[in-house]
């Protein structure tokens, strides 16, 4: 099995397993009479690429997979617990820098190249407790890469995938918490892995 | 909420989590990962042991009943000998044919004293099943008739006795084939293998479009092999199948987008195929079926090109370097709709470039194309073969991957040549005819 299947398993594992410890805890946010409301989530943090980044060996490269990243999410809440939503961002997923002298004329040329990405994500969210909360749900991510070696090219892909978050948040008002989240996502088609650490803060826009 | 209505949100939010667990874990057994590695057939007899010469790979090809081990390869299979070639070395390959899950065996074939020895794995390419398979042929089995220098072969003259078994594991089943006739050569034909071998889905042991496979193109019985063209940002001709770099065809690098939006040298050190190798340019491709191989017959088949200039320069270079060379081969620029029939009329003296036109009569004869190719799903259309080739071209059909099909087109049909991704049963089909 490999190690993303393994990821998979046991995120779901604890999903199933806390899903049954829930039963009968309190509601994150008491009860205000009212059943259904929007919540706004935005962050901002740090990315690590986890994934194989596929550089050719013979490439005298640095890696770069740490990178500034943010999160824009909508939830819509109703009165039961399973939330549903959608999710956006920016995350830079890897870059390498060669270091020349590798083309075939013997020349040395640095290179550079990035891989970014803005997930575009349907999300189901899960509260456990007062202050804890999962996310996760499929969808795409957008891809742009920008290579630079005897010229530019930036080019653009889709791949479909997933994502899973943990969300730990505190009170700050009635309308609003503050949050740390730690968040795997998984562009499954181009084997893309990453692993983040954001802080958020987290408005209710709306509530009826 | 009542503590009964509770109990029923929770109820449904444990039944819809578990839905969506049982669905992750479904996506992950869905891919699960597909490979045929060519297992490891060190055996040490074989390596001590001396080559073949090619008087008995000749005499030893033909058609062989299998008397033990029909669970493998079914009950007639083709054996035939190829060779491929470098600048300092030339090497002779082994291969049977089968029509049972296009089962296919390749290796090679040494002598110690008077017995024969064959080493080398099979192949089904209905799955991903793969093994060794080792054969002997005894003094007793005829090896003498073989060795000999005008070898007098004839209907159970010769038996194959060997072994095979399952992935790494040592060969322990019985296999047992005996010769009955000479291999088909009535009626040249063709045996065209897409994408130069087969497609990289398939998990052969050398990426599709790559230079590798074009040398194991002849293993798998091909006699010609078709190669998609693209042509990079900076008029560099290469062969790659797809529109844009995807991980079906190519290592992780991180690049995305379309081909032709990058030069060669970026693609060169960049992107590597899916078993390592670079993506060849069509003079690195054209080099090794020109003065690597057999081949008889190259279909240059541009996708979404610009410009055929330099690939008809590429064409006449290496027409030539055959020429000289002696090799019987001819390559031919694929013409496959209106729009690259247009910039193939703009090259200078365009009807002397060997063409492969797949559109109307009026448009082969128009670009005075060697073949006209069409589909097969237009059927075997007898009177239009005939007529095409009644006026001294070829007729060459494509891509037909059902081994009934191949059948069928092969014992009813008039065609010059086949181009399937799977040209083992193309080859099975074609050389047991009688």
């Amino acid at each position: 099995m490999s190690d993303s299947k393994k990821i998979i398993g046991i995120s779901m594992l604890f999903i199933l397993g806390c899903s049954g410890v829930v039963i009968g805890q309190d509601e994150e946010v008491p009860k205000t009479g009212k059943g259904y409301s929007y919540v706004a989530y935005l962050g901002a943090g740090v990315s690590y690429f986890t994934g194989s980044i596929g550089t050719p060996a013979s490439l005298n490269n640095t890696v770069r997979r740490l990178s500034p990243c943010g999160t824009a999410r909508i939830m819509w809440q109703p009165e039961y617990k399973l939330g549903i939503g959608f999710e956006t961002g920016w995350t830079p997923f890897y870059s390498y820098h060669v270091n020349g002298g590798i083309n075939s004329s013997g020349n040395a040329e640095p290179a550079t190249m990035n891989l970014n990405t803005i997930p575009v994500l349907m999300v189901f969210s899960m509260p456990f407790g007062q202050h804890l909360r999962l996310f996760g749900g499929p969808g795409g991510y957008l891809l742009t890469s920008h290579l630079n070696y005897y010229g530019n090219v930036r080019e653009f892909g889709f791949s479909f995938g997933y994502m899973a978050a943990v969300n730990y948040s505190i009170r700050l008002s009635d309308n609003v918490r503050l949050a740390t989240e730690i968040k795997w996502m998984n562009a499954r088609q181009t084997k893309d892995v990453n692993l983040s650490a954001q802080m958020m803060a987290i408005w209710k826009l709306k509530e009826w | 909420l009542s503590g009964m209505e509770r109990m029923g949100y929770n109820r449904s939010i444990v039944k819809t989590l578990s839905l969506l667990g049982f669905l992750f874990f479904f996506i992950s057994a869905c891919e699960r990962k597909y490979e045929a590695p060519v297992p490891d057939n060190d055996w040490p007899l074989f390596d001590t042991a001396d080559p073949l010469d090619t008087i008995t790979q000749k005499a030893m090809e033909g058609i062989y009943r299998v008397t033990d081990g029909t669970d493998l390869f079914g009950s007639q299979v083709a054996l035939k000998w190829s060779f491929n070639s470098n600048l300092t070395d030339t090497t002779y390959y082994i291969s049977i044919f089968c029509e049972k899950d296009i089962t296919y065996y390749t290796g090679q074939g040494r002598k110690t004293g008077t017995d024969l020895l064959f080493n080398g794995y099979w192949r089904k390419m209905v799955n991903n099943q793969t093994g060794i398979a080792r054969f002997t042929i005894s003094d007793t089995n005829g090896s003498r008739q073989l060795l000999s220098k005008t070898p007098m072969i004839s209907a159970d003259s010769i038996t194959m006795a060997g072994l095979w078994g399952s992935g790494e594991n040592p060969p322990t089943n019985n296999i047992v084939l005996k010769y009955v006739r000479p291999l088909y050569h009535g009626k040249a034909f063709e045996i065209m293998a897409a994408h130069t071998g087969g497609q990289t889905i398939d998990h052969l042991p050398h990426a599709e479009n790559s230079t590798d496979m074009i040398r194991y193109s002849s293993q798998l019985g091909a006699t010609g092999i078709q190669m998609d063209l693209r042509i990079t940002s900076d008029g560099v001709p290469i062969l790659f199948r797809d529109d844009d770099f995807n991980q079906r065809l190519v290592q992780k690098s991180g690049l995305l987008g379309k081909v032709e939006d990058y030069t060669y040298v970026q693609i060169n050190t960049f992107v590597k195929l899916i078993d390592g190798q670079s993506i060849p340019t069509l003079d690195n491709a054209l080099d090794v079926a020109v003065n690597g191989t057999n081949l008889h017959f190259v279909w240059l088949d541009t996708r979404n090109v610009g410009s055929l200039a330099t690939i008809q320069q590429l064409q006449s270079k290496y027409i030539q370097i055959a020429q000289t060379a002696g090799r019987d081969i001819q390559i031919v620029i694929g013409i496959p709709d209106q729009q690259r029939l247009s910039i193939f009329t703009t090259l200078p003296n365009y009807t002397a470039s060997p063409s492969l036109c797949e559109l109307t009569f009026a448009d082969v004869a128009a670009t005075n194309s060697v073949a006209w190719g069409t589909k097969w799903t237009s059927g075997i259309q007898s009177s239009e073969v005939s007529q095409i080739q009644g006026q001294g071209r070829k007729a060459f059909v494509w891509t037909i991957d059902d081994p009934n099909t191949v059948s069928e087109f092969i014992s009813q049909g008039n065609f010059d040549g086949l181009l399937s991704d799977y040209p083992t049963i193309v080859a099975y089909y074609y050389y047991v005819r009688q």
